[in-house]
């Protein structure tokens, strides 16, 4: 099965979501790929930002397909937790 | 120890006593009556000995129906008697000396009783009883000198006249006569009796006398008559009610018709009345200024002829107690 | 004895009975013994009567013939008088004509007859078969002293003398005689001597001892003078007179017998003698003057009247006996059913309610009695029945009510902060309900940095105030986590309550907001007791008066707002301290409340749980033993917080513009980083202030209108704080629903997260509105993150 890696980098704030944004609408046309998020380089996340994410996921997931993210950063890390997305996305 | 003066009386007595007994004296007392408890002391005398203690034998003969005390006495048939001192000093009167020897009486017990509770005294003319004997001297001379006016009817037996209504009164003894009228169911009452003692007439009865021969050759043997007699009085005074059952035994033997109480009350009595008024004691002595009275009130009532003087009724020689009485006259 | 004749009735009613009976009988009996009795006297009267008149007659007969031939012969006499020789004559002539006479005496005055003397007396007497016939009078015997010489002569008429021993000297034998005597006349009527006619008594004595009508019976024969001429006891005779134990002890009685035999009367006494009660009955003998009596014992007498009625007594107390025990034995089993049924009922009365009664075919007193006892015990049954029933709803009830009073402490706050837990505040509350469940209430809980508190009184007591209660304090905490002013959740409270309200009640209510980084209180007082505020002096809050809570849903309730300084006490109360009552009816009242609040205050004892249990205390001796007369609650809260100096303050001014995130992102960092935090925590505050700020920017100003949004950190030792201030249209993002983060990815939005990650990651959130200004402060303790 293929995968996606999507490479994410800096910070993802309300300012920087919307052209994120764009750049991941590719991602939506996903059919028969595993989507991973490689979160190497993201510092800072807004919950403009795990708009994003959980957009993709609610898409993915219509399509039977599985959305991970990897190598999250303990700061980042805490605000999945807080919000409860840690429970919905699956973690490598 | 024993002083000298005290035992040689006491040898003399007892050598004078083995002589009496020696001589065998028989003595015969015959009291003036019938066995009654007038009599109790010389009873006494006898059953408790006094009289063998004193060294006489004596011998208590009563009176028979045919041999009057006084008879006996002037026949020598006893040696002494007892009678009243109004009798004796008529005897001494009529000539026969006698001489007392023991006074036992020291007040009068004679007394009238009237009938249907009247004071004799307002009785005037009223049919009064007296013995047949001679004992009423003192009322007669009472009646003579209150102009009572009676009629005096002699009787030889006891109260029956009164008790059946023949007598308005009747004179009777204190120790007696009075006594049965009461036995008799007659009610006495102070208001009907006449005290002759309170009266002025206390004059002594009773007392033991024997002749002036008897006493002048026997007077040894007199003297212990007397304090033998004296000494049962006393006794019985003490024992009254022993005292009565020794009466008791001579009033059965002698067949008397009385009963104890009547005798019980007769002692009591007699008892009483020797004890004098004023001294209050048993004095057993013959009182000179009753003597005076009864004979000076006996020769106004024409009864002595003379009047008898207290020494001829004594002894020449002073008797116990003599002594006292003679110091008392001076005294007066 | 006397306990069980009360306990049996058959004993008692038996009783009565023989009783009744017995007084019949007794009354009947005692008639008849009277009457019988008194016939059996009249008897023996009629029969000792006719033996006396017997023997009076037959002694009458003799002594008339001596009478007779003694007048006889004293007529001779007095015919002549003057030949004494002839007096022998006569006087032999009387004992020949008339040999059971015991001798004859015709004798003289002295010297009647000159040639004879001074005595003359014709005396005759047998001597064996022959008659002696001699001159009687001697020197010792001078007959005119003689009672039957005197007699008749003082007396004037022929008489008996009394009778006497008679000692005959020749034969040495004595008799009793009695003579008949009178006087004897010459031709002129003078009284020359007596007559005297004796009769020996010894005959006499055998007749009259002879009489024996009854076998213990005796006679008695007395002479005038009294003495005994026949008696039993023969030793008394002629020595005794009936009066001689009279002498020496009185007896009416004796005395009285005595007199009236002498007076020669006839009859009859009742005595004693002897000890012994008898019958004396007498009757005087002839002219003698003797008189006889027969002394007949009681005993004697009705002896057989006794016996007839001992035995008749006996019957009839054996039949009454009889009676007795066959009425006992009759009634005891009459009334057996009776006793059985007492016990059924003791049976009953012990609690077993189904026992059997017993089925009597009794158609009496009895049966009624036991048909109305069975209906009685169905009846009991019933009620007893009805009785569980009640018993048991009221347990029910009662345990209810306990539940009640559980879950209705349950709803006060239990955990207190204290100085070991807070640095802000301290609180310690307390509410003792007067009843089971009460009315007060107080609550109180923390939120965004402040400290709402509330305490009210519900009107009433009981269950309908604690529902109301319960009402009150879960509307409170519903509008409370809404409205942060509390004239606003008091007005809201009160919409709610009112609507609600059927029942007219009300609850007045203070409801606080204490600021606790600053100390400023917000308060609104819905018609409650005034706090007090122990502080630097004991003061009272001044209130507004509103109307209590529930009255009128449209009520303007008026803010007030006051400062509370460090380690002053805010003490709230209901009017159960103030109205607290003692055994005399009187108040606590403020005035006491306050004093025991200055005297706390000046021992240094404002501190919550000191001061409650100081005033708790005081309430508690006021009161006594008096009941507790309404619901007592208190609450202090005392506030600790200590200030701090500003040691940092920034400001940063944004347009409404999303792209200015990122200087608000460096300014945040600035902040963070100045204030010392790690880069972590430095993360999360910029991700709560970019939050905070993005949601202002999206919903205080409509899309597309400009605004500016002004940014001030300001921060002291403990404490960072954001003031995000703007002037677009109120938005209150604190009251917004909580977003549900377990929820699976398909159901999440993404709205509301942005409020959420503000309060995970700050320590509180604050929103006012003042003027056209939205300010939102939001803060982050320092002390936690170093």
């Amino acid at each position: 099965m293929a995968t996606w890696f999507a490479y994410l980098e800096g910070s993802l704030d309300t300012s920087t979501a919307p052209e994120t944004e764009k750049a991941m609408r590719p991602l939506y046309e996903c059919e028969g790929k595993d989507i991973i998020f490689d979160c190497t380089g993201l510092t800072y996340i807004s919950s403009a930002g795990l708009r994003i994410f959980l957009d993709v996921l609610k898409t993915a997931e219509g399509k039977g397909e599985h959305v991970y993210i990897k190598n999250v950063t303990d700061a980042v890390r805490t605000i999945f937790t807080i919000t409860g997305f840690s429970n919905i996305f699956e973690f490598k | 120890m024993f002083s000298i003066k005290e035992i040689v009386p006491f040898v003399v007595g007892l050598l004078l006593s083995t002589a009496a007994l020696a001589q065998g004296d028989s003595f015969v007392f015959t009291p003036q009556w019938t066995a009654q408890a007038q009599f109790a002391g010389y009873y006494v005398a006898q059953e408790k000995g006094f009289y063998r203690e004193a060294g006489i034998d004596v011998t208590i003969e009563h009176p028979s129906a045919t041999q009057s005390a006084m008879s006996r006495l002037c026949k020598n048939e006893c040696q002494a008697t007892t009678m009243q001192l109004c009798q004796a000093l008529e005897i001494v009167d009529g000539g026969i000396p006698l001489v007392n020897i023991l006074q036992t009486s020291m007040n009068n017990a004679m007394v009238i009783v009237s009938a249907r509770g009247k004071d004799p005294l307002t009785q005037k003319g009223a049919r009064v009883g007296i013995w047949s004997v001679g004992f009423g001297q003192l009322a007669i001379c009472m009646a003579g000198k209150d102009h009572l006016d009676y009629e005096w009817i002699r009787f030889a037996q006891n109260v029956n006249l009164f008790v059946a209504g023949a007598l308005d009164a009747t004179l009777a003894m204190s120790y007696n006569e009075y006594y049965q009228l009461m036995h008799a169911g007659v009610e006495v009452r102070e208001e009907n009796v006449y005290r002759f003692c309170d009266h002025g007439y206390n004059i002594q009865e009773d007392g033991v006398y024997v002749t002036r021969d008897y006493y002048n050759s026997h007077k040894e043997q007199a003297q212990r008559f007397a304090n033998a007699s004296r000494k049962g009085w006393e006794w019985a005074a003490q024992h009254p009610e022993e005292t009565l059952d020794i009466v008791m035994r001579y009033v059965e033997k002698a067949h008397i018709a009385t009963n104890r109480t009547m005798q019980r009350l007769m002692l009591q009595e007699v008892l009483r009345l020797q004890v004098d008024r004023e001294s209050k004691k048993r004095e057993f002595r013959l009182r000179p200024d009753m003597v005076q009275k009864a004979s000076r009130l006996m020769k106004e009532n024409r009864m002595l002829s003379r009047e008898v003087k207290y020494e001829e009724l004594t002894s020449p020689l002073p008797v116990k107690g003599e002594k006292g009485e003679k110091g008392e006259k001076v005294k007066k | 004895m006397i306990q069980w004749i009360r306990r049996k009735l058959s004993v008692r009613v038996s009783l009565w009975v023989v009783m009744f009976a017995a007084v019949i009988f007794i009354t009947a009996l005692s008639f008849f013994f009277y009457q019988a009795r008194d016939a059996v006297r009249q008897e023996a009267i009629s029969r000792a009567t006719q033996i006396l008149d017997n023997t009076s007659l037959r002694v009458e007969s003799i002594l008339n013939r001596v009478e007779v031939a003694t007048n006889m012969t004293q007529w001779l006499i007095q015919r002549h008088p003057d030949n004494p020789d002839s007096m022998f004559v006569y006087s032999r002539g009387m004992l020949l004509n008339n040999p059971d006479f015991y001798n004859c005496s015709i004798a003289f005055d002295p010297y009647y007859f000159k040639d004879k003397g001074l005595y003359f007396s014709a005396y005759s007497k047998h001597d064996g078969d022959t008659i002696r016939t001699i001159q009687g009078g001697s020197d010792n015997y001078q007959y005119f002293y003689m009672d039957w010489y005197l007699m008749p002569k003082l007396l004037n008429k022929p008489c008996w003398t009394e009778p006497y021993m008679d000692f005959d000297a020749p034969t040495n034998t004595s008799n009793m005689v009695a003579s008949y005597c009178d006087v004897i006349k010459d031709r002129q009527g003078k009284v020359i001597g007596a007559i005297n006619t004796s009769l020996s008594l010894s005959w006499l004595s055998q007749t009259v001892s002879a009489v024996k009508p009854y076998p213990n019976s005796y006679s008695i024969m007395i002479s005038r003078g009294g003495t005994y001429l026949v008696h039993p006891d023969t030793s008394k005779i002629t020595r005794q007179t009936i009066f001689t134990q009279t002498l020496e002890q009185p007896d009416t009685a004796l005395t009285g017998l005595g007199h009236a035999m002498q007076r020669g009367e006839d009859g009859m006494k009742q005595m004693t003698i002897d000890g012994m009660s008898c019958y004396v009955f007498y009757e005087p003998l002839g002219g003698t003057g003797c008189s006889m009596a027969i002394v007949c014992p009681e005993s004697d007498i009705f002896g057989g009247f006794d016996r007839l009625r001992h035995t008749v007594d006996a019957i009839v107390v054996v039949g009454l006996l009889l009676m007795l025990y066959f009425f006992i034995h009759i009634i005891t089993r009459e009334l057996n059913p009776l006793r059985r049924l007492a016990e059924e009922a003791e049976t009953i009365a012990s609690g077993q309610f189904d026992a059997q009664l017993p089925a009597f075919r009794r158609i009496d007193e009895i049966g009624q009695l036991s048909h109305s006892f069975a209906g009685m015990q169905q009846s009991l049954v019933k009620y007893i029945e009805e009785l569980k029933d009640t018993t048991s709803q009221k347990a029910s009830i009662e345990r209810d009510i306990r539940i009640a009073s559980a879950i209705q402490m349950g709803m006060l706050p239990e955990k207190f902060p204290s100085k070991a837990d807070s640095n802000d505040v301290q609180i310690y509350a307390s509410l003792t309900p007067a009843k089971d469940v009460g009315g007060d209430l107080f609550d109180f809980y923390f939120r965004d940095e402040k400290l709402f508190f509330c305490i009210g009184d519900v009107s009433g007591k009981g269950v309908p105030a604690s529902l109301f209660m319960a009402v009150t304090r879960a509307v409170f905490r519903t509008v409370s986590v809404r409205e942060s002013m509390p004239d606003r959740i008091m007005a809201t409270m009160n919409k709610i309550i009112a609507d609600m309200n059927r029942s007219s009640m009300f609850v007045t209510l203070f409801v606080g907001v204490l600021d606790l980084p600053t100390g400023h209180l917000y308060y609104c007082n819905a018609g409650h007791d005034a706090p007090l505020l122990i502080g630097a002096g004991v003061g009272m809050l001044p209130c507004d008066s509103n109307i209590p809570v529930g009255f009128r849903p449209s009520w303007k309730y008026t803010l007030q707002e006051a400062h509370v300084f460090t380690g002053t006490t805010i003490f709230l109360f209901t009017d159960g301290l103030t109205e607290a009552m003692d055994a005399n009816q009187s108040q606590f009242q403020m005035e006491r409340v306050t004093n025991v609040a200055s005297r706390a205050l000046a021992q240094g004892h404002q501190e919550p749980r000191q001061l409650i249990s100081e005033m708790t205390e005081a309430v508690h001796q006021f009161v006594g033993n008096a009941e507790q007369s309404d619901d007592l609650t208190m609450m202090a809260i005392q506030y600790i917080r200590q200030q701090s100096d500003v040691k940092l303050r920034k400001t940063l001014v944004l347009s409404n513009d999303t792209q200015e995130v990122p200087r608000l992102n460096d300014f945040a960092t600035e902040v963070c980083e100045a204030v010392g935090l790690d880069s972590i925590v430095t993360m999360q505050v910029k991700l709560a202030i970019e939050e905070a700020v993005v949601n202002v920017m999206k919903y205080a100003y409509p899309q597309g209108t400009r605004g500016d949004v002004t940014i001030e950190a300001v921060s002291n030792d403990v404490r960072l704080k954001f003031t995000i201030i703007d002037s677009g249209k109120p938005f209150d993002p604190t009251v917004l629903p909580e977003v549900d983060t377990t929820l699976p990815a398909k159901e999440r939005r993404i709205g509301g997260l942005g409020i959420h990650i503000v309060r995970q990651f700050m320590d509180s959130i604050n929103y006012e509105r003042s003027g056209n200004l939205n300010i939102l402060a939001i803060r982050k303790n320092l002390t936690d993150n170093k």
